[in-house]
Formats: structure tokens, sequence, C-alpha cells
């Protein structure tokens, strides 16, 4: 299973999303960290992945922000592709009401191994083998 | 002029009754005075006629006043009739309308010259003449005239000059806000263009407001009609010589595209602003006495009250600056706390997923336990690097909380105004009933402190709500005299039984000399309280004795006065 995660601090959470593989899919997620937006230029590749994470605050590096790169990927209209927002705003869920986005599952910063499975949880994905 | 105009019209109608009153005592007088060659039933029935008319007619507009006048001629030659005219007594009697034509009370403007008036009283004279035109009434009747036109002259210049110095009232109370100033101006022409006496004389036609700044730059601060460039021709040393002379006139000066060359240039300093008003008139004044009275009895003081608008209008600016560089430094201060939460939540992570994955090892699988341990020691490291940055930053954090320095400046207050602010933030509250003792005399209400009031009024405001929090109710504020100025704050405190430990504790940490401790406590409102007491430099001290809990703060004063008080 492919994972795609806009994080631009990735190495620093790195050991959460191993332990997380290791724990609950037999190390059979292979995840792909990209730390800007531009890093990913091509945005219609994404349905070339199972998971999309985005970091809502991307580095100012970054030509566009958390809220502007999900923007940008729900106009492609992308069947079955499953976005998870990271971030460290608590109030992050009503500010996606605000722009018009679905409810979405949420992992909030600080996270560990346990808060990432509950997002994956939310659409109930399970290891293949 | 707001409140003239109404006033005016209620003493016309004041002095309209009044001359009538005035009319009927002449006529009687004349009746006791002379023969009367109509029967007493003439004069009674004239009399009643000429009251019922009058107030049938008391304060109608248009020609219903006309008729009023007539009313009041129809009454002067019918007591005169028969008597001799041409003697004072009599004589004056007919004139009596013509010497109250300024107190004209009908809707149209006062004239000193009516014509109508005029026809009457000859109409008058020629009856009791048996209808043949005598001069002897026509020479005072120029003469009264002549007495009235003066009259009216000085009271149209009042009139005038009251109505321009009234743009600034009505500025205080309709439009006091920054930027609305140059209405002011706007207004000063306008009102200049009504009065069609003067305007015909002296034709304002703008004017403009410029600071003089030190370098000799002239700053276009207003204009009563929008102006985008300005140039003074060939002036060598406009500044100073304006400073010299303090008015200069009928320089050129290109206004955009056209050239002024009637004008006036006042200099007008205020607090320390040279403001420098330029009139400009759309044809030279017919006489110059004429503009050199216009100048000094009405431009000048106008053009000084103005100035001061202008410079309150610089203060609230100025002090709206003042206020949103503080909300900038305020917005700043919650945006690098933001980020450093930020900052927080990402360098904590690996310390959260160490102790989740150590929580979840032994639950794993044997044949996962050693690929998780390799991730846990990965992880112990990563936490162990995150927690000096995390260490790091809280104390960063909690420094610049400590030292949050909210006063941006300091000015002279007197204790009077100390005192006057606390009785105010206790009266504005309606749960705590308080009550204040005096000690102070007027030579300690006298000296001052240089401090910040914004932040005094924090200090009370905040007391007040510890008090609502923490008292029954009440609280006793006393401003005694010891070696320096002290004011006490006691109240009872709720629950005393059950919160003494507590409240022994906070007493103790709030006489500390630093606020860390109460800080570790919680307290935030004494943390407050106790944070901005120090910046003020306010000696404080808090003391518990049975229920009753007082803060003491003792205000020293300017070390330039005298501190033996």
């Amino acid at each position: 299973m492919k994972i795609l995660i806009f994080e631009n601090e990735f190495n620093a959470i790195r050991t959460s999303f191993d332990g997380f593989n290791l724990l609950y899919f037999n190390n059979e997620l292979v995840f792909k960290d990209v730390p800007s937006s531009q890093a990913f230029p091509d945005l219609t590749r994404i349905s070339e992945y199972n998971v999309v994470i985005i970091d809502i605050d991307l580095s100012i590096k970054s030509k566009l922000d958390g809220f502007q790169l999900l923007q940008e990927i729900s106009k492609l209209n992308i069947k079955n592709l499953k976005i998870i927002i990271l971030t460290g705003h608590i109030s992050i869920s009503d500010r996606l009401v605000e722009l018009g986005f679905p409810e979405l599952p949420i992992i909030n910063k600080p996270i560990n191994l346990t808060t990432i499975k509950k997002a994956f949880d939310y659409y109930g994905l399970k290891p293949q083998s | 002029m707001l409140m003239i105009k109404p006033t005016d019209s209620t003493l016309k109608l004041l002095n309209s009754i009044l001359f009538r009153a005035i009319m009927l005592s002449y006529g009687l007088s004349l009746l006791i005075s002379f023969n009367n060659i109509l029967s007493v039933w003439w004069y009674f029935g004239a009399t009643i006629l000429y009251i019922g008319v009058y107030i049938i007619l008391f304060n109608k507009k248009g020609y219903k006043s006309l008729i009023r006048l007539i009313n009041d001629y129809a009454f002067i030659t019918l007591i005169s009739y028969g008597k001799p005219f041409y003697e004072i007594h009599c004589g004056i009697f007919i004139l009596l309308p013509v010497i109250n034509v300024l107190n004209h009370s009908g809707e149209k403007a006062v004239i000193p010259f009516s014509l109508r008036l005029y026809v009457l009283v000859l109409l008058s004279t020629l009856v009791l003449n048996d209808f043949k035109f005598d001069w002897v009434f026509v020479v005072p009747l120029v003469a009264i005239s002549f007495i009235n036109f003066l009259v009216y002259f000085r009271m149209t210049i009042i009139g005038y000059s009251n109505n321009l110095n009234s743009i600034i009232e009505e500025f205080y109370q309709e439009n006091l806000s920054i930027g609305k100033t140059h209405l002011i101006l706007k207004k000063v022409i306008k009102r200049h263009e009504n009065n069609k006496l003067l305007s015909k004389y002296i034709s304002v036609s703008s004017i403009l407001l410029f600071q003089l700044k030190d370098n000799g730059y002239l700053k276009i601060l207003l204009s009563s009609n929008f102006i985008v460039s300005f140039k003074l021709i060939d002036i060598k040393g406009f500044a100073n010589q304006i400073q010299k002379q303090k008015q200069l006139s009928n320089l050129e000066m290109v206004l955009d595209d056209r050239i002024s060359k009637h004008n006036l240039f006042i200099l007008n300093e205020h607090q320390g602003k040279k403001y420098i008003f330029f009139v400009e008139f759309a044809k030279p004044p017919v006489l110059d006495w004429i503009m050199t009275a216009y100048q000094t009895k009405i431009l000048l003081p106008l053009l000084s009250k103005i100035s001061q608008v202008v410079y309150m209008e610089y203060q609230l600016e100025q002090e709206r600056k003042k206020y949103f560089g503080e909300l900038k430094t305020r917005l700043e201060n919650i945006d690098s706390a933001v980020n450093a939460i930020h900052y927080l939540n990402n360098k904590l992570s690996p310390v959260l997923n160490y102790l989740e994955m150590l929580r979840l090892y032994p639950e794993t699988d044997k044949a996962l336990q050693s690929d998780l341990l390799v991730l846990i020691e990965r992880e112990k490291g990563n936490a162990i690097n995150n927690i000096i940055p995390i260490t790091n930053k809280m104390n960063q954090m909690a420094e610049k909380s400590m030292n949050a320095n909210i006063i941006s400046d300091t000015t002279n207050i007197r204790f009077r105004k100390l005192f006057t602010l606390i009785r105010g933030v206790f009266d504005d509250n309606n749960t705590i009933d308080f009550e204040l003792k005096v000690d102070w005399d007027e030579h300690i209400f006298n000296h001052s402190i240089t401090s910040n009031i914004n932040l005094l009024t924090f200090i009370f405001d905040e007391i007040l709500i510890n008090l609502e929090k923490h008292s029954t109710g009440s609280c006793n504020i006393e401003f005694l005299v010891a070696n320096f100025p002290i004011i006490k704050f006691t109240n009872t405190v709720k629950n005393i039984e059950r919160n003494k430990q507590a409240l022994s504790k906070m007493v103790e940490d709030f006489n500390k000399d630093t606020i860390n401790e109460i800080m570790k406590r919680g307290s935030n409102g004494l943390r407050i309280i106790k944070q901005y007491l120090m910046q003020l430099s306010i000696d404080h001290s808090m003391s518990i004795l049975n229920d009753q809990l007082t803060l003491t703060l003792t205000i020293k004063p300017e070390s330039n006065e005298n501190p033996n008080i």
C-alpha cells in the first residue's frame, strides 16, 4: 500500500509511522514523503497512492499550504482517494467544514503510532496479507 | 448657533408681547394726558379690538404679520387722532414700531429699512394731519432708520461671527473623528457665502491649512476644496518671512493649474506646531480697512480655534498609532506563542511515540518485538535529543511572559487623579459595596507620580475582579498617610476556614520579591496585579488577620517633590 505524505519535517515523526507500519501493517506500507507542494508538481499522480496524508502547516517554502493543496486535490475528483489531515491545530475540523471540505480523519500533533492507527481505522484500512 | 436660533426666536416673541404692552401703556398715557375727541367707549372698544386681533395673529407668519402691523397703526392712529401729533409725547407713539423694527418676529429676515412700515407711518400721519403731507415725520423716520441700520450691521457681524465659530462646536458634536476636519473649512466657506452682505465685499473662495515644518517645508493638512498640488512662486525665504511678520498677503500661489493672487497667509502657532492658513479671495477687497477689521476681529480668532481642532486631531492620530503599535506587538507575541506551540507539538511527537511503543511492547507479537525494540531505541534517541530544545523553548516562552512590559509611556499623574480613578472603578461596579476613608489632604492630592494610567486602571480592575471572586461582597478602601501615601484595600474573605492554608501561602507568595512562586500556584489575577505593580515600582504587601485580607500599596511621589508629606 502506497502512502504519500506532505510533511516538511517527516524525519521527526518517521519512527511513529515505522512503528505503525510494523505493528499494524506487517511493513506493507511504502511511505513517500514530500516536503512541499512543488516537490510533487503533477498532482494527477496522486491517484497512484492509496492514502494521502497532508500536513496543514507545510514549510513556508511550500508554494501551497495544506488547505490549498487539499483544494487542488479535490478539484481532480480522484475516486477512492483516502485523505488524512496531519495538524497541530486543535480546531482544524471546524475550519475544514468552513472551507467546504468533507469530514476527514485527523492526526493531531504530537503524534504517536496509535493516533496514526485511529486515522487509518476511519477508512477501515487493513493489511493485505 | 444651534442654541442661538431657538433662543433668539423665543426672545423675539417675548419682545413682541412686551412691545404691545408698551403700546397699550403708552396709548393710555396719551389718553390721560390729552383731550380725547372720541368717547371713552371708542377707546375701550379699540383697545379690546387691538388686543383681540393681536392675540389671533400672535406668532403668525407671512401676510398675517403685515396685518399685525396694520393693527398696530390702526390703534396708534385712533389713539392719536385729534391730538397734537407733532408734540414729542404723541410723535414718539407714531414712531414706536419703527424703533422696534429690529425686533420684528416674522419669518423673514430682519431688515433695517422696511418699505411697508414707512408707508404705514406716512398713511397714519396723513390721516392725523387731515390728509395733508407734513415733513415733520420724515426726518426722524430717516434718522431712526439709519440708527437701526447701524444696530442691524453690528448684529449681522456678531451673528456671522457666531455662525462661523459655532462650526467648531458642531464639529465636536457631530463629526469628531480623525480625517473629517476638512469639513470645518468647507463649512466656513459655505457660511461665508450665505452672508450676502459680507461675501459681497469679501469674497473668500478657498481656505487651505498647511503645517510649517522645521526645515521650511509646507505640508498641506486641510483644504476647503480638493487640491492636488501647490507651489509658491518666487518667494525667497517664505518660512522666515511668515515667522517674522505672522501674516503675508497677495503672494502668487499656484493651486493645481491656476494662479491665486489675492490671498492671505496667516501663521498660527499652537502647542509648538506652526499652522499656516491660506485664505484665497476671488477679488481684492473693496476697502483695505474692511479687510483689516475682518482679519483681526473674525478670521484670526476663528483660525486659532481651527488650529486647536487640528492639533487635537493630530493628538488623536498619535494615540491611534500608539494603540495600533501596542496591538501589533501583542499580536506578534501571540503569533510567536502559537509558533512555539507548533514547535513543541512537533518536538513532542518522538517522546509520546516512544512512550506509546513502550506501552505496546509487552502485548506485541513475539516475532515483531525485536523489530519494535529497534524502533523503540531509535525513538528513545530522538526523544532524548528533543527534550533539550523543548525545555529551551519553554523557558524562552516563560521568560517572554515574565518580561511582558506593556508600559508604552508614562505621564505625570496627580494623587487626585489616582483617587478619582480608584473611586471610579469601584463606583462602576454593582457587586462590591465599598467604603472610603480618606486621610489624604489637599497637599497630598497635589503630589504626583510618574506612571501609566492604563496599567493603573488594569491593576484596580483586577483587584475588583479578585474581590468579586473571593470576598463576602464588601471592601474598605483607605487612603492613609505614613512615611508615604498609602492605599489599603481590606475585605472579608469568603469561606476562610476552608481556604486558610491556601490563603496564607498566597499571601506569603505575594509578598515575595519575585512572582515565580505565585505563577506556580496559578493564581492568575494576583500574578497580574503583582506583575504590574512591580513594573510600576509600586511597593505592595498583603496581610491576613482572621478573615480580613488587606492589600497595601505604597505610592511614592515624584522624587523631586517633597517626600516628607
